[in-house]
């Protein structure tokens, strides 16, 4: 078996190169990194979602080849990007703040795409943000504070 | 591969206990307040008595998949437990003053560890802070019935708040008689007792207790503070899951791993009911990293090291199914339902004459409802990790139910009880799924056939397959008024399937249980509520709220339309029905006052509508405003006005954050967009894309107001909301078009149809 090499949050690793495996399946199974999580397999619901070069992509039908070579940013690694009045990302600071995750299961990914969003767009409107995160799936119902949440960072940053 | 086993191995307090070395996983590191936090075993020996447990039955085990009904050896013979009365199994001081709150309920975003840690700090007179809640470990809280039913804060929410006030009366004596001074002469704050006279004079709670059990019973006496003295009940304390559920580092069903942990896939059937006929697994048994395989009889697995390696071999495996050749559809279902040849039972309400009362009403209306099965959806599916070894068994999984979990596995592997340890981890979305024992028992199953801890996660295909779901439902109610706008007639028929939740030796009729009593609020002389027993093509479950959105819908339209006949708007109307009920009439007055309710008059494209429910002792009204679109029948519920009235309420923003999830979620995402479709067994629409949860786009506003007496019990939170979200939006889009829908879920071209067929798209 070969093996890549794959930098996470500014750390480098050595993974076996399993064929076909996913860039989800690496970070959660042979990293440990399990912020990430599965909610589908079939990029239908952003449970999954990582920065890759600072752009989100749903790491369950992104191949561990295409991350190669590439900078992935998970959950773990989202306070480095950033710092907030509390230690972590103004958009973790603003989450606690606002209270908004419930279940908290798909929250990680929602918080990748909303800082991938203010990478790109510091002053979004409310109509913005929900296009933005519109392929994210919360069966808890958290939209809206999720929505005041990314305000509240994006008036801080 | 990161390791989260870690072995502790301290010793107790408590002499003549045997220690054992446990394997724990550490779940979140966040102010040392996850759902478990690793310390110490604590041996059954060292444990006060629990209550005890009537001889009987613990009932019977739900079905694997592949084979309905299947019952699980063992479970439903161990003698059935209640909860323990002993203040000591819930409440423990530590040396260092700490306070760790003991509960066999579990956390899934609800708020209730927050919640519970509140109700003990304001009894105990400790800060917040001080207040570790360990929560459902089989091995290290008191047993609890599952948590589902809007039933924590209700039910245990009193019997936490009581052991609280026992430890507290406890201490306070035991410091008075350390200071010298009778129990009148002194106070507590802070975790110490203090002389009334002379505020030098403390003694810390930590010091009295040290080593010492209370003894106090939770149906004790002792005095509850007067919840206008409250300083922590009723303040919105942030939830100590919230920072490892930003960070990453909550970890749930999904995540549980230990060293040596195999992957499980388990060979399932085409459809429900089908058995297994022949299976071939020679190439899969040789496949890169499989470690094992097995059959018994219509139970079939392997595992495999790496994930990738189980589901290639699974790919592999050549399997035959017998499948049972059913004749029900989503289509047919509610055909099926009404030609029923069960000859209904009588349920809930019923009074005078009912036929006399509707042939002399002044006026009558019939409405039908249909509701599809629904799915839970959660957005982590069903998975255990469990390892069998032997004598024992250790489970990890996401669980509503953690002592049902040890008492399958322990029938499953023919255990004793106590040999078997369930660890629960946090819940990606429950909402009744999570009830439910399957992942847990065919995992376990495995477990053993190979040797192996495994860990058996299901794909998205197999959690809708395999779902067990909140039934169709089918109400037919004619309704009557006389002409003073009095409800006089109610006539209600449920067509549905029973659930037959685990420990239950009855049924509960589906779509007749929550909010389906018309009588909680409205005064009807003549009443008669029967439910017929049909047909049941995919399992049923308890869904957040069940019937409730059925019910409400039938009845509030009902409600509406008989306004309609009577001349009379849809908010005087119900205001006359309700003058004996000034619960109800606040809430109702509440909701509408702030939804600044303007109608359309049907024929705006805009419109609002009101619902009004009962359920688990809360009062909800809720207003929903819609804007409806004439050429694609699509519905936009732009906000929800909701007045809630659930008695104290122990975390404010906590619940608001329930009642807001469940009005866009299970509410209006219930009435728009969701069905299960399905044919011969088999879901058809088994992915997120096509059942079409609810997203940011589409999802309501939401405002919500408590109506609040303080000196009011405590009352469901979870589901009451749920329930007069369909009536809203179905009374409002008739304020909007003219038309009453009441085929869930509303999609387009329902709306569209029945436009068309009213001559107006």
């Amino acid at each position: 078996m070969s093996s890549s090499r794959l930098t996470v949050n500014g750390k480098d690793y050595t993974l076996p190169a399993v064929e076909g495996v996913t860039l989800q399946s690496s970070l959660r199974d042979d990293l440990g990194l399990t912020g990430t999580k599965f909610g589908c397999g079939m990029h239908q619901c952003g449970a999954c979602t990582v920065l890759l070069d600072g752009a989100p992509v749903r790491s369950c039908t992104t191949r561990l080849s295409d991350a190669v070579g590439k900078a992935v940013t998970t959950i773990e690694g989202l306070s480095d990007l950033a710092k907030g009045e509390s230690g972590g990302h103004p958009l973790q600071d603003a989450w606690i703040e606002q209270q908004v995750p419930q279940c908290g299961y798909c929250q990680s990914g929602q918080l990748m795409e909303a800082a991938a969003l203010l990478s790109k767009n510091p002053h979004p409107s409310d109509d913005e943000i929900r296009q933005a995160m519109e392929g994210h799936l919360c069966r808890c119902g958290t939209y809206n504070q999720i929505v005041k949440a990314i305000q509240l960072a994006a008036s801080r940053m | 591969m990161t390791d989260v086993m870690t072995d502790r191995n301290q010793r107790m307090d408590n002499p003549g206990v045997r220690i054992s070395r446990r394997r724990f996983v550490r779940l979140s590191g966040a102010l040392g307040a996850g759902l478990v936090v690793a310390a110490c075993s604590r041996s059954r020996a060292g444990r006060p008595a629990a209550s005890s447990s009537n001889a009987g039955n613990a009932g019977p085990a739900p079905s694997v998949t592949g084979g309905e009904g299947q019952a699980v050896p063992g479970a439903a013979t161990l003698p059935r437990r209640t909860m323990p009365t002993d203040v000591d199994a819930y409440l423990k001081i530590g040396p260092d003053g700490k306070v760790t709150l003991y509960t066999g309920k579990v956390e899934y975003g609800q708020g209730i560890q927050a919640g519970f840690a509140q109700l003990a700090a304001e009894e105990l007179d400790v800060p917040f802070e001080r207040i570790t809640v360990l929560m459902g470990d089989t091995d290290q809280t008191p047993w609890d019935r599952g948590t589902s039913g809007s039933a924590s804060t209700r039910i245990t929410g009193p019997v936490i708040r009581q052991a609280a006030a026992e430890m507290h009366q406890w201490l306070l004596e035991l410091g008075a008689a350390r200071l010298g001074r009778t129990a009148d002469q002194v106070r507590t704050e802070n975790g110490a007792v203090i002389a009334s006279d002379d505020a030098s004079k403390t003694v810390a709670y930590a010091e009295l207790a040290a080593g010492k059990a209370s003894n106090r019973s939770t149906k004790g006496s002792a005095p509850l503070k007067d919840p206008a003295k409250y300083t922590v009940v009723g303040q919105s304390t942030p939830r100590v899951d919230l920072p490892a559920k930003v960070n990453g580092q909550m970890k749930y069903g999904y995540d549980a791993t230990v060293p040596g942990i195999v992957y499980g896939k388990i060979v399932r059937p085409p459809s429900w009911g089908a058995t297994l006929e022949s299976i071939d697994f020679g190439k899969a048994r040789e496949m890169p990293g499989v470690v094992g395989v097995f059959r018994d009889r219509d139970f079939a697995g392997l595992a495999a090291k790496r994930h990738e390696q189980a589901e290639a071999a699974l790919a592999a495996v050549k399997a035959t199914w017998v499948e049972k050749d059913s004749p029900y559809t989503s289509e047919n279902i509610h055909d099926a339902l009404k030609s029923t040849k069960d000859k209904g039972k009588p349920l809930g309400a019923a009074a005078g004459d009912v036929d006399e009362a509707l042939a002399r009403a002044a006026h009558k209306v019939s409405v039908t409802v249909r509701a599809p099965y629904v799915a839970h959806a959660p957005i982590e599916p069903m998975t255990a990790l469990v390892h069998a070894q032997g004598d024992r068994a250790e489970v990890w999984t996401s669980t509503q139910v953690p002592f049902d979990c040890q008492d399958v596995v322990a029938g499953m592997l023919n255990l004793p009880r106590e040999q078997v340890v369930v660890h629960p981890l946090m819940s990606g979305g429950a909402f009744g799924r999570k009830n439910l024992t399957d992942a847990v028992i065919e995992t376990a199953r495995l477990s053993k056939a190979i040797g192996h801890p495994v860990r058996v996660q299901w794909t998205r295909g197999e959690e809708f397959q395999w779902e067990h779901a909140r039934p169709a439902i089918l109400v037919e109610l004619t309704a009557g008024s006389d002409d003073q706008g009095q409800l006089i007639a109610w006539d209600w028929a449920t067509y549905a399937t029973a659930y037959f939740p685990q420990g239950a030796s009855t049924p509960t009729p589906s779509g007749a249980d929550a909010a389906a009593n018309v009588l909680d609020y409205y005064t009807i002389p003549n009443v008669r509520s029967i439910f017929y027993q049909g047909v049941a093509p995919l399992p049923p479950q308890f869904w957040r709220a069940n019937g409730a959105p059925v019910n409400t819908l039938a009845r509030e339209s009902a409600i509406d339309e008989l306004a309609e006949l009577a001349g009379v708007d849809p908010i005087s109307y119900r205001v006359k029905l309700l003058q004996n009920q000034p619960r109800m009439l606040a809430v109702t007055r509440a909701a509408v006052e702030k939804s600044g309710w303007t109608p359309g008059k049907g024929s705006t494209g805009q419109g609002f509508g009101i619902g009004l429910a009962f359920t688990d002792g809360t009062y909800v009204a809720e207003v929903a405003r819609v804007a409806v679109d004439r050429t694609s029948g699509k519905v936009r519920v732009q906000h929800v006005d909701a007045a809630v009235d659930c008695g104290l309420v122990v975390n404010p923003t906590a619940a608001m954050r329930q009642i807001e999830g469940s009005i866009v979620m299970q509410g209006t995402s219930s009435t728009l967009n969701e069905q299960l479709t399905f044919a011969k067994g088999k879901v058809t629409n088994p992915t997120l894309r096509q059942y079409a949860p609810l997203g940011f786009l589409d999802a309501p506003s939401v405002d919500v107001a408590f109506i609040e007496d303080k000196h009011q019990p405590m009352q469901g939170i979870g589901e009451p909301a749920v329930g007069p979200v369909s009536a809203a939006i179905s009374n409002a889009i008739y304020d909007a078009v003219g038309v009453r829908m009441r085929d869930l879920p509303f999609l387009p071209d329902k709306v569209l149809a029945a436009l068309k067929a009213k001559g107006v798209a």
